[in-house]
């Protein structure tokens, strides 16, 4: 008796469930889109050559070519070659991940194994993808061991770079360079050594940094066999220090505080269709718009309070810099708008409670992780850039890290807030003409 | 009397069924209007259609002589009580009908009068500062009542407003509507309540699958439809009924009769509205 009321009982829920379209799109539909998507960004299958690198080559040798030749053909970079001023503003406004600056000089330290420089280059990486730098660190390092590593392989170029080594040593010992001329002597011993051996044909593969007889290479005086210097270089200028990860988390958290007020006022207009508080509503003196642009209203000054409470709290406690209080208020009231109209969208399409919250959840996700919510978008896949560019969530990070840390001009903050602008008008006009369709085919 | 509300050969479908077919009745200025039908006979969705909720497919309807339901000065004359508690469960009464005052435009003061008289019509002034889920469904019921009435308007639509409510939450919300009716309202009140409309209604339609069954003040319709009277009585130990036209002639016969002695418990039983609503539509009114 009771298992056959159980079973009723499921029998209907299940029936329920299959009868709300949008319950049941979001039950069973939605998670295997989920699953797709992030299987599609993790697996790699839509290939990662995603991080955007500007180069400027002011070294402009032939290694220093050959160098970026080699960045160019890796899977993990999107090479652009630039001119300075160009890569520094491209990765300041985000458009890219980072930039690499190869200086005068490179070539010549790079070819030159034993003597001399470690070749040095800069790297600026855009603070809120911080999480690359470590990447584009080793890519590079990769790269440039690969170099050296060449150059111990080919014995013709090796024999070629201690010729080379042996002489610059000895006429910087004739000319006094060296302050202790045993080290000088040391090395040159080391140098002969490595010579006879080569002659022999007795040289194998090496990569020990070891001098022949066991110092460091601290102490021979020698570069150390490092292929590379990596100068990591702050994107912003005329700043005081590189910004705080509070600066760059900050943004994240706002938005997902405004996609949470996005999903609580969108299931409240839902909420009133069913207890007939709308129908109340209609019926009254109010019109639709009024009503819709009411609940909007609502929704706009709730994202501007939990946005101004975040950021006070930012300031005063984590110490996040506003740098342009003004046009930070612009990206507000942008931002506001942006979302009030998505939300009145969101409400007016969904037809119960249950597919509300579905549709609301399933946009925020959407938009957070194609606008770089949740995964930083240079590791996501090539085709994610251009979709990236459809979220309002990548365009609300801009918004409001411009007036921080990005130190946007006016003139670069107004795409930004035409933007959101943009999707806000277009979200409630669409939310206020579905409402009245609606309500006349009723 | 003119006609507040005129409807001309109305209908509705939905999926294909008719849920509303070829309806025509007026409702007369300052009348109370019985709409009688069972559970499904399309009273709710009569309401929507007259409340611009909802589009007829066919007909007219008309309101304060000249204008169709979801006119602004429709909607602003127009009050009405859903079956549904339309009510925000998480605000206090005087709360709601702040909001809804004001959603009918009324000023600060004229709204503050109206809240405290609306109130005191529904019998909850002293719960005005509570908050609506702690009410209990009769309360909730006479606030429900009160958002319609607050903005005093001219015609008052109440869709089965005494629906789960407990006797005494009943009779206060049958008070207050007999009050306004005093007050010069018109009033359309939607039921499936035989007693209700015999009690309140000055002319009722009644309605069955969407159809107008009949329209006619209650006694007109019990006169034309109600047919026989019953008369009941007892005779050594058994119970017996007859129905008659003529309750006189069978009464005087029942005495007359060398029986008489045996008789006792004689009552006669007038025809009331359900027996007009079996007789017009073939089945009861709560099948």
């Amino acid at each position: 008796m009771m298992a056959s009321k159980l079973l009723a009982v499921t029998q209907k829920d299940l029936k329920l469930l299959y009868r709300d379209k949008g319950g049941f799109f979001f039950t069973f539909i939605f998670p295997i889109i989920m699953a797709v998507f992030f299987g599609s960004m993790m697996s790699g299958s839509g290939g990662m050559k995603g991080i955007s690198l500007q180069v400027v080559d002011a070294d402009q040798s032939v290694i220093s070519q050959a160098f970026i030749d080699k960045l160019d053909a890796a899977a993990e970079l999107k090479v652009v070659l630039t001119d300075e001023a160009t890569a520094r503003d491209t990765v300041r406004k985000g458009k890219a991940a980072a930039f690499l600056i190869l200086p005068k000089g490179f070539g010549d330290a790079k070819g030159n194994l034993f003597s001399g420089e470690t070749a040095t280059v800069q790297l600026g990486v855009d603070p809120k993808r911080s999480a690359i730098k470590g990447l584009l660190q080793g890519v590079l390092m990769s790269y440039a061991a690969e170099d050296m590593q060449s150059a111990f392989t080919d014995t013709d170029k090796f024999v070629d770079q201690i010729d080379k080594s042996l002489a610059e040593v000895r006429q910087a010992r004739d000319s006094g360079e060296f302050a202790d001329n045993d080290k000088a002597d040391r090395m040159l011993e080391f140098l002969d050594q490595l010579q006879e051996m080569v002659d022999t044909d007795s040289f194998n593969n090496t990569s020990s940094n070891e001098s022949a007889d066991g110092s460091t290479d601290e102490d021979s005086g020698f570069n150390g066999f490092q292929p590379l210097i990596i100068e990591t270089h702050d994107i912003s200028v005329n700043r005081d220090g590189p910004p705080s990860g509070y600066d760059v988390s900050f943004p994240q958290g706002i938005l997902w505080g405004i996609l949470g007020c996005l999903s609580a006022f969108s299931l409240s207009l839902v909420s009133e269709r069913n207890q007939g508080t709308l129908s109340r509503l209609l019926v009254s003196s109010a019109n639709r718009s009024t009503i819709l642009a009411g609940k909007a209203l609502a929704c706009f000054l709730t994202i501007i309070f939990i946005a101004v409470c975040l950021l006070l709290l930012g300031k005063l406690v984590f110490g996040i810099q506003i740098r342009q209080p003004d046009l930070m208020l612009l990206s507000l009231v942008a931002i506001g708008f942006c979302f009030s109209g998505l939300m009145i969208l969101f409400s007016v399409i969904s037809k119960s409670e249950k597919a509300a919250a579905g549709i609301t959840w399933a946009a925020m996700m959407l938009m957070a992780m194609a606008g770089g919510g949740m995964i930083p978008l240079a590791f996501m896949p090539a085709w994610m850039t251009p979709v990236s560019q459809f979220s309002p969530v990548m365009w609300s990070i801009l918004a409001l890290e411009g007036p921080m840390w990005r130190q946007f001009s006016l003139v670069e903050m107004l795409p930004v807030v035409a933007v959101l602008f943009g999707i806000g008008i277009a979200g409630f006009l669409l939310g206020v003409r579905l409402f009245k369709w609606q309500s006349s085919s009723a | 009397m003119p006609d507040i509300l005129t409807l001309d050969q109305v209908s509705k479908q939905f999926d294909q069924t008719n849920v509303i077919n070829q309806l025509s009745f007026s409702v007369r200025e300052g009348e109370i209007f019985g709409l009688l039908g069972p559970n499904g006979a399309g009273k709710t969705t009569l309401v929507n259609i007259m409340t611009g909720l909802l589009n007829a497919d066919q007909g007219v309807v008309t309101l304060f002589e000249k204008y169709a339901p979801g006119d602004n000065f429709a909607r602003a004359n127009i009050g009405c009580a859903s079956q549904s508690l339309a009510l925000y469960e998480d605000l206090t009464a005087e709360e709601n009908l702040q909001f809804f005052g004001k959603m009918h435009a009324l000023e600060k003061s004229a709204l503050q009068t109206a809240v405290s008289e609306t109130l005191a019509v529904v019998g909850l002034e002293d719960r005005a500062t509570q908050r609506v889920k702690e009410f209990s469904g009769g309360m909730k019921r006479r606030l429900n009542l009160a958002v319609a009435i607050l903005h005093k308007p001219k015609l008052l639509i109440l869709d089965e407003p005494t629906v789960g409510v407990d006797p005494q939450s009943r009779n206060a919300i049958m008070e207050s509507i007999q009050s306004l009716s005093d007050q010069g309202h018109t009033i359309i009140y939607t039921t499936h309540y035989m007693e209700e409309v015999e009690k309140l209604c000055d002319r009722v339609a009644i309605i069955d699958k969407g159809r107008l069954v009949a329209l006619d003040s209650v006694n007109g319709l019990v006169q034309e439809y109600g047919k026989n009277h019953q008369i009941r009585y007892s005779q050594n130990n058994k119970v017996f009924t007859v129905d008659t036209d003529n309750p006189l002639q069978k009464i005087r016969e029942l005495l007359d009769s060398e029986q008489q002695s045996a008789i006792s418990n004689l009552s006669v039983q007038s025809p009331t509205l359900e027996q007009v609503f079996l007789n017009l539509t073939g089945h009861e009114l709560r099948d």
